[in-house]
């Protein structure tokens, strides 16, 4: 009899807790979009975030992937020229590749320092835990920066991936089946 | 009475440099402390201009290397055999290794940060409590 009583007890305390008001706090932000409130409380953290552990990655990657871009260029800057030196099949389609390379690059460069600099300003705003909804559309701004730096990186990867090593394939069985220089 | 005359004509002449020694030019009268202080100074001025020229420079929030961080880029060590040769016939030997090498590039490009919009979500912001299912 007691054992019952006891579980029912527990059973009572399982369906009660979830809507007292220390659970309906945690349910409120976990999982689900973060209401103003949150906002107001945690926005310390999340510039923290930004700034001390986001920022670094990111500019590592930037730094890393502008460096391996430019080195990727040169070298298939002077293999573009030894095609058309040589006046050689599908020169002119590669040179033209290699020119969205370079300008992809560089909208990846300029995307990168909008983002950036928007992303600084979510991380500096004095008045986060006053004025939560700012705050909110900094970080909004800062996703949608975000999201065109990642869609210049994905751009670049298509091209180098499938266009010029596409064409070098082509360029390749050309000139197995010419068995020579394939101009 | 000529000794102490004598004495009066030479004592003025002792305190100053000799009349020679005037006529040199400024680098034959330039002691060693004094060269190797003018040294420091230029070297010092040199240093500090070209820290102002850094410190000034808008691509200063992207240098890595001052930060004391190890910058080891696994794509730009990356062998390419042909590098510096832009006049010989491409042939299929040529191509082949460059397709190698362009795909080594694509692979060492793989493993650098994509900038994943799951960076900036709310559970990595903070804005929301951790997910009790994380745990």
């Amino acid at each position: 009899m007691r054992v019952k009583k006891l579980t029912l007890l527990f059973i009572a305390v399982l369906i009660v807790a979830p809507s007292t008001p220390m659970f309906a706090q945690e349910l409120s932000t976990s999982g689900g979009a973060p209401t103003r409130e949150s906002i107001a409380q945690r926005c310390t953290y999340a510039q923290r975030y930004l700034n001390e552990t986001l920022k670094p990655r990111d500019l590592k990657a930037r730094v890393d992937r502008l460096q391996a871009y430019r080195y990727i260029y040169q070298r298939l800057d002077v293999f573009a020229a030894r095609l058309e030196r040589n006046n050689q099949q599908g020169a002119a389609e590669f040179r033209q590749s290699l020119d969205q390379f370079a300008k992809k690059t560089e909208a990846f460069k300029k995307n990168y320092e909008q983002y950036d600099s928007t992303r600084d300003i979510a991380a500096k705003y004095e008045n986060c835990q006053k004025r939560p909804d700012e705050f909110q559309e900094y970080v909004n701004a800062t996703r949608i920066a975000r999201e065109t730096v990642a869609k210049d990186v994905a751009d670049i990867h298509t091209l180098l991936d499938v266009s010029v090593m596409s064409q070098l394939a082509d360029l390749h069985n050309i000139l197995l089946q010419t068995g020579g220089n394939g101009s | 009475m000529e000794e102490v005359v004598h004495q009066e004509v030479e004592s003025p002449e002792s305190t100053q440099l000799p009349e020679s020694a005037n006529r040199l030019p400024i680098w034959q009268r330039t002691t060693l402390p004094v060269a190797l202080m003018i040294v420091i100074l230029m070297a010092s001025a040199i240093v500090a201009v070209a820290y102002a020229i850094y410190w000034n420079s808008a691509d200063r929030k992207y240098d890595l290397a001052r930060g004391g961080e190890e910058t080891k880029n696994q794509a730009l060590s990356v062998e390419d055999a042909d590098a510096a040769d832009r006049t010989s016939l491409v042939d299929a030997p040529a191509v082949k290794q460059k397709m190698e090498f362009l795909q080594s590039e694509i692979s060492a490009l793989s493993s650098l940060g994509k900038f994943e919009s799951s960076d900036l979500s709310d559970q990595n912001l903070q804005l929301v409590e951790p997910d009790p299912a994380s745990f």
